[in-house]
């Protein structure tokens, strides 16, 4: 069980125990642990002394009428206040629960696509990537041949997001273009030494004011015809 | 020197050299020498007993820095960091008696054990490189860098460091528990040298230093990157978790140890994964968790861990000119 989940069963039984406990309040003491009990006998309002068993009836009477008696305005006013403070702090409760379940689900892992989908669908993920990668091969070479050589080593780099889109398994926004290219390489098992080379060309040619020439494109065709071949996606 | 590449050969030697006093510790002393090439100052808070004090004095040996040790006790003045005028009787004259403070590399043991008036005083000197005693200013030397010190768990009789105090650090680091095979060498070289010190040489000196801190002042950085180290700081104070979140200096200190960072591993630019390298270290310090989470594990670092997996890194095809320092 999460810490979200501990924390709104934690609210829920705190919301439980604050009403019965109000209500608890509200109704007096007598009232929780005996009931209502039996109507009371009205008793008669005559002065006249009668001979009883009990003791004095005129006492038994004022204290009944004391009993039945409103009680006192200020009395009324601390019961609402209090009702209104447990009503407020009840609001508060739900008003901190839901804002913890909010910050939980907002502040919940990202998850891929797929790691989402079932296993079945995770193991073939590798399969889709390479195939992707395998039928967008001539394309991405032809990136590379065609430009300037700082735009073409880009574009040629940013294919491998396009390959991996394609196959169920695109680039989350935090992720730089780099680690996302690496994971996706990763999991296809492309020679690390062919990725590493073009990875640091990309890296070379997007984030640095070198001079690129023809030079890095040919070094870049060749990382990139050698991740093709360790991929067997080669026409 | 500006070839990125000797730099990075330079940093590297260093590194092997203070690897032979911590072992185990690369990543960390590559945080703190990253921190020194940027020309920053660097908290280390951690245990007791990790090798902090070790880390500074094999820092300052493998760069050539004269090594000052301030042991910050609560009965610390600030004359006592500083120096003092000192009246020589023979001539009638005061003499200005420096204090420890006059070094390359200070390391400010326990800074926290200290009260305000003398933190107060060191972090005046890491900001200006300067000290003004009885009305007369000091220059220090340079490079000058400060390694504070501070224990996590202690809180009887300390006086932890104000947010304000905390930003003019531009790290915080830790080096942590090493694993069981770290410590069991830890052991072995010390006793197969039969002795406590480690004799280590000297891989450059203090030119040396400012030749290095020169070169990554060269280091340029493209306009996406360093509008990338501004977001994360911004989105550092909308964060639910944060009461206070980081400066522009926490932005400014992000992109000048993302430099530090590239130059280290031997390039001159600097690309996003330099940045998210040295985040956590950069900006952790510098967020103040809402008073209300205290009983939670909301903490810098997590905000830091959060703000990274969430905003948005620069993409491979956004054409921004190119701007920075070095634009050639």
């Amino acid at each position: 069980m999460g810490t979200a989940w501990r924390a709104v069963v934690i609210v829920v039984l705190v919301c439980a125990v604050s009403v019965v406990v109000a209500w608890a309040a509200l109704i007096g003491p007598q009232q929780v642990f005996t009931g209502p009990g039996l109507d009371r006998a009205v008793v008669s309002t005559s002065l006249t002394p009668t001979p009883t068993e009990g003791g004095d009836p005129l006492l038994d009477t004022l204290r009944d009428q004391a009993e039945r008696a409103d009680p006192p305005w200020w009395a009324k006013a601390l019961v609402w206040a209090f009702e209104a403070l447990v009503l407020l702090g009840m609001l508060g409760v739900a008003v901190l629960a839901t804002r913890a379940a909010w910050h939980a689900w907002q502040s919940r892992p990202e998850r891929s696509p797929g790691v989402a989908m079932g296993a079945f669908d995770a193991l073939s993920e590798p399969s889709r990537v390479r195939a992707a990668i395998a039928e967008d091969a001539s394309e991405q070479e032809a990136l590379l041949r065609s430009g300037h050589p700082r735009n073409a080593v880009v574009e040629a780099w940013h294919r491998f997001e396009v390959q991996g889109a394609r196959a169920g398994v695109p680039r989350r926004g935090s992720e730089t273009s780099s680690e996302y290219a690496l994971r996706l390489l990763d999991l296809v098992e492309a020679p690390p030494g062919a990725v590493n080379r073009l990875a640091a060309l990309y890296r070379e040619a997007r984030f640095s004011d070198h001079p690129l020439d023809e030079g890095h494109r040919d070094a870049a065709l060749a990382a990139l015809s050698d991740i093709h071949l360790g991929l067997g996606a080669t026409r | 020197m500006n070839r990125p590449d000797t730099v990075a050969d330079l940093a590297g030697r260093v590194l092997d050299e203070v690897e032979r006093a911590v072992v185990g510790k690369r990543e960390p002393l590559t945080l703190v020498l990253a921190a020194i090439l940027a020309k920053g100052h660097v908290l280390i808070e951690d245990f007791p007993g990790l090798g902090k004090t070790r880390a500074a004095r094999a820092l300052a040996t493998a760069l050539g820095l004269d090594f000052a040790r301030a042991q910050f006790t609560p009965d610390l003045l600030p004359a006592d960091l500083t120096g003092a005028y000192v009246y020589d009787q023979r001539r009638g004259e005061f003499d200005f008696r420096r204090g420890p403070v006059f070094a390359g590399l200070l390391l400010a043991d326990e800074i926290n054990r200290t009260p305000p008036k003398t933190q107060s005083a060191l972090l005046e000197a890491m900001q200006e490189g300067q000290v003004t005693v009885e009305g007369e200013t000091h220059r220090l030397p340079s490079p000058f860098h400060v390694l504070a010190t501070a224990n996590p768990v202690e809180y009887e009789g300390t006086y932890p460091l104000p947010e304000a105090q905390l930003d003019r650090f531009l790290l915080r680091v830790g080096f942590g528990y090493p694993a069981a095979q770290e410590e069991y060498d830890v052991l072995r070289l010390r006793l197969e040298r039969r002795q406590e010190e480690v004799d280590l040489q000297q891989v450059t000196d203090a030119a040396g230093l400012g030749a290095m801190q020169a070169a990554v002042e060269e280091i340029g950085v493209e306009e996406s990157v360093g509008r990338y180290c501004v977001q994360l700081a911004a989105a550092t104070r909308s964060h639910p978790d944060v009461l206070v979140g980081a400066s522009p200096r926490g932005s400014l200190g992000l992109v000048l140890t993302a430099r530090a960072w590239a130059a280290i591993r031997g390039r001159d630019y600097v690309v996003p994964e330099d940045v998210k390298a040295v985040a956590r270290a950069v900006l952790a310090h510098r967020i103040t968790i809402k008073p209300d989470l205290w009983m939670t594990q909301a903490s810098g670092v997590r905000v830091v861990d959060s703000v990274l997996s969430s905003v948005e890194a620069p993409g491979a095809l956004e054409t921004r000119p190119w701007t920075g320092p070095a634009a050639r």
